[in-house]
């Protein structure tokens, strides 16, 4: 219930001097003046200590900064009109002497070569819910305050990063990571919060929630002015004036933000909702056709938003979809995939980058699209101080992804042995690498059959085996050692214990030098003719 | 007149000369090399083995001849805890024999790329990505030029990765700038293999270091004198009773092509038939 207080609010003028300085006015007071005043001070220094409970983040450039992504650099004049008028400027305008609040024709004036932007409020809405969505992960209460606020409550959060501070510079590092300025403020109530960071104009540091002018705080036009001609320019002088008063003249409206403010009225917030799927869309002003400056810009830009996702959603993205749409037909698609979850986006970007490179893209790309098809849950590694062989298969792993990105989804495999006799079934080559959780204690153990069988095996098998076995003239080898009968295993015939197709393997030196594997075939149904000529003799692998 | 210097009494601290290089025994450097497994070879090369990262050119008439058998013991022992990638095999890598020699194929990744630059770009990804211990590459011959090679000596240098490239022996005359660099010769008996040291560190060119391969596979290919023999003696026999019992039905002189080509995966995209003992 707000305190009641005797004074008028026609009194305000002489409050305003007092108001600056709570410590010199309290004499004068009435006694309840005196708790409000004394409530206010408590709000601002206690702020950043324990009562902090709310960290406002506010985009004091954030309608221009939309527009950045897709425009040119930040070197060129920049601004954005709304209604009729200028809002916003970059730097390089501010430098040729344009003021917010001109006309364009006075802009043209001043120089010609400027780029303006009509003010896009969905844009920003867009941008805004990006960011919360990223900054999600420093709470689980992030809500936005229309038209250029995030609102996180950061109670809940302050023992896993330590301090208010601390959660405040990570999500101002992550705000510019994204290219956005933000101002951060923390305060006990969200109201309290979003005033001091939209206060924070003027260069001035912790100015306190009293002092804080009325201005950008976002009264209606007439309510300033009817504010201001009684006198009253800082909320301080405001939060003085009696409530019912103010109820009466000004609306209910103002009581309760006021109420809000110094935390008399509750104030519930609809916090933002982390998407279940990931997809995301970049609309380019200008269309694109060089892929450098794709993946900086536009790409680099997705690529952040998904790995913010993935921090969120505690997943790693093993396959993704870009979407280069052009300006009219249809759009090239580029998946990409990864061996293991990746979540830093500068892991997806590499992939992605390698793969565009054999891509052909649309002349003209003027709308990209980042989906995630496939993600997995998160298992963060350890990279290892002194190499150990964690860190060297998470190396190889990360370099398998690359080149199956840059040569093909069969470029890269790895061998397996098989339990068979046919030389072509003895081995298996499968895509990528082989998965390290396999029973070591099997691995090791000398006397598992694998081992025995493999043993036996050592020197009567070719190190190099031919993709096709080839013809070789007999007068070119000199036998050293065999036969050694092979038969596909499922060649049997039923009724007898011969088998139909065999080879006959001998170990043999070519004149050339090479130690080779040659065989000869089984015979089939032959004339009496070919019964009497040799059989053809076939090279099959070197021991080289 | 003056006389020359006599070098070899020529005892100076300042006077560093390239021998030195080669006195450095293994102990003094356990971690720098890698045997090589064969006695003879590891007292010519510095430090007394392979070096463990930089690039090695081996220079082949022809494949076939004992090149992998010289490297098994290196492969054995780095792919005990490490990949090995091979680039481009002229064949297919045989992952029954190689296990059988204790080579753990687990470890070996085997990369197909489609033009030399591709293999160029794999060669130096995988020499700086550290994921593997050694990369054995087959380069196209004719493309390679010496700009690469000092490019990929470089990337296998700072990757601290052992890169092999196998390069056909016509090479000899083309400069690389290599770490070392070999030529492998056949010799008559076919479990020996003369190596020629072609450039080495700290050392001049040796020729003619005889190496036996049976270490390294513990079995002798010797020639059996009545082999010929025995095979016509037993052919005949076998004709005589293919003779004398039912015949079987015709059938398809090479069934095993077929179930090759679905189970290996490699074969759509290499040669069907490759020139006889050519290596590229």
């Amino acid at each position: 219930m707000p305190p009641t207080h005797k004074s008028s609010p026609s009194t305000g003028a002489p409050h305003a001097s007092k108001a600056h300085k709570p410590s010199t006015n309290t004499l004068s007071l009435a006694p309840s003046q005196r708790q409000v005043t004394a409530n206010a001070a408590v709000n601002t220094q206690a702020n950043e200590h324990n009562t902090s409970h709310w960290l406002a983040l506010y985009f004091p450039a954030l309608p221009l900064e939309v527009f950045r992504l897709q425009g040119p650099d930040d070197a060129q004049i920049q601004v954005v009109i709304d209604d009729k008028r200028i809002s916003h400027i970059n730097s390089a305008a501010e430098n040729a002497g344009i003021l917010p609040g001109c006309t364009l024709a006075t802009a043209y004036s001043i120089t010609p070569d400027l780029t303006y932007f009509d003010r896009n409020p969905e844009r920003e809405q867009a941008h805004l819910l990006d960011l919360a969505h990223g900054l999600y992960r420093y709470s689980s209460m992030v809500s936005l305050e229309a038209p250029d606020c995030i609102v996180l409550e950061i109670q809940a959060s302050r023992r896993l990063w330590g301090s208010a501070d601390a959660i405040s510079q990570h999500a101002l590092n992550l705000c510019a990571d994204m290219g956005h300025i933000a101002i951060a403020r923390c305060a006990a109530t969200p109201k309290a919060a979003i005033a001091l960071a939209r206060g924070q104009k003027e260069r001035l540091f912790d100015v306190p929630l009293y002092a804080l002018e009325l201005l950008e705080q976002g009264f209606s036009q007439r309510n300033l002015e009817r504010l201001s001609n009684m006198g009253v320019y800082t909320l301080g002088q405001l939060m003085q004036l009696p409530r019912a008063g103010l109820g009466k003249r000004f609306g209910q409206c103002l009581t309760q933000y006021l109420g809000r403010l110094q935390g008399e009225l509750p104030d519930p917030r609809q916090g933002i909702r982390p998407t279940a799927h990931f997809y995301r869309q970049q609309h380019l002003l200008k269309p694109i056709s060089n892929k450098d400056v794709l993946l900086r810009g536009p790409m680099a830009y997705l690529a952040k938003q998904l790995e913010h996702w993935l921090i969120v959603h505690q997943q790693g993205c093993s396959a993704l979809c870009w979407h280069f749409a052009p300006f009219k037909g249809a759009a090239t698609k580029l998946p990409v995939r990864s061996g293991q979850g990746r979540q830093r986006h500068q892991d997806l970007l590499k992939l992605s980058a390698l793969q565009l490179e054999n891509t052909e893209l649309p002349a003209e790309v003027l709308s990209i699209t980042l989906e995630m098809t496939l993600s997995q849950p998160w298992v963060g590694g350890n990279q290892d101080l002194f190499g150990s062989l964690a860190s060297a298969s998470a190396a190889a792993n990360e370099l398998v992804d690359e080149l199956t990105a840059r040569l093909g989804q069969d470029a890269c495999i790895h061998l397996q042995t098989q339990a068979q006799h046919s030389p072509e079934q003895a081995w298996r080559g499968v895509q990528g690498l082989s998965p390290t959780h396999q029973n070591p204690s099997l691995e090791a153990d000398p006397a598992s059959t694998d081992r025995r069988s493999a043993a036996l095996l050592r020197g009567q098998r070719p190190l190099w085996l031919f993709h096709q076995p080839q013809p070789v003239p007999e007068q070119h080898l000199q036998l050293l050692q065999g036969p050694e009968r092979l038969t596909r295993s499922s060649a049997h015939t039923p009724n007898s214990g011969v088998t139909r197709d065999y080879r006959d393997y001998y170990i043999a030196r070519h004149i050339q030098g090479a130690l080779c594997w040659v065989y000869q075939t089984s015979r089939g149904q032959q004339t009496k003719a070919e019964l009497e000529s040799p059989r053809p003799w076939y090279l099959h692998g070197y021991f080289a | 007149m003056p006389t020359a210097p006599d070098l070899k009494t020529l005892h100076h601290p300042l006077l560093w000369r390239g021998k030195d290089l080669l006195n450095q025994s293994l102990s003094q450097h356990p971690d720098r090399v890698l045997s090589s497994g064969h006695p003879e070879l590891d007292r010519q090369l510095q430090g007394g083995g392979w070096p463990r990262q930089g690039l090695v050119d081996l220079l082949l008439p022809h494949a076939g001849i004992g090149e992998l058998r010289l490297l098994l013991p290196l492969l054995e022992l780095l792919t005990q805890t490490n990949y090995v990638v091979w680039i481009n095999p002229p064949f297919i890598p045989y992952a029954a024999a190689l296990h059988a020699c204790g080579v753990n194929t687990r470890n070996l990744l085997v990369v197909r790329t489609r033009n030399h630059e591709e293999t160029l770009w794999s060669m130096e990804r995988c020499c700086l990505s550290g994921g593997c211990a050694a990369v054995l590459a087959w380069p196209e011959e004719r493309k390679l030029n010496i700009k690469e090679t000092r490019r990929l000596q470089l990337a296998a240098r700072s990757g601290q990765t052992l890169a092999i490239f196998f390069r056909p022996i016509s090479a000899v005359e083309r400069s690389s700038l290599a770490e070392l660099r070999l030529a492998l010769r056949p010799t008559e008996n076919i479990d020996q293999l003369t190596v020629d040291i072609i450039k080495r560190k700290g050392g001049w060119p040796v020729q003619d270091i005889r190496l036996s391969l049976t270490a390294s596979t513990q079995t002798r290919y010797d020639v059996m004198e009545s082999l010929h023999q025995q095979l016509a003696l037993w052919q005949k026999h076998q004709w005589q009773r293919q003779e004398l019992s039912p015949r079987y039905p015709a059938s398809d002189d090479t069934p095993y092509a077929d179930v090759a080509l679905e189970l290996n995966p490699l074969d759509h995209d290499a040669p069907a038939v490759k020139p006889l003992g050519g290596l590229h």
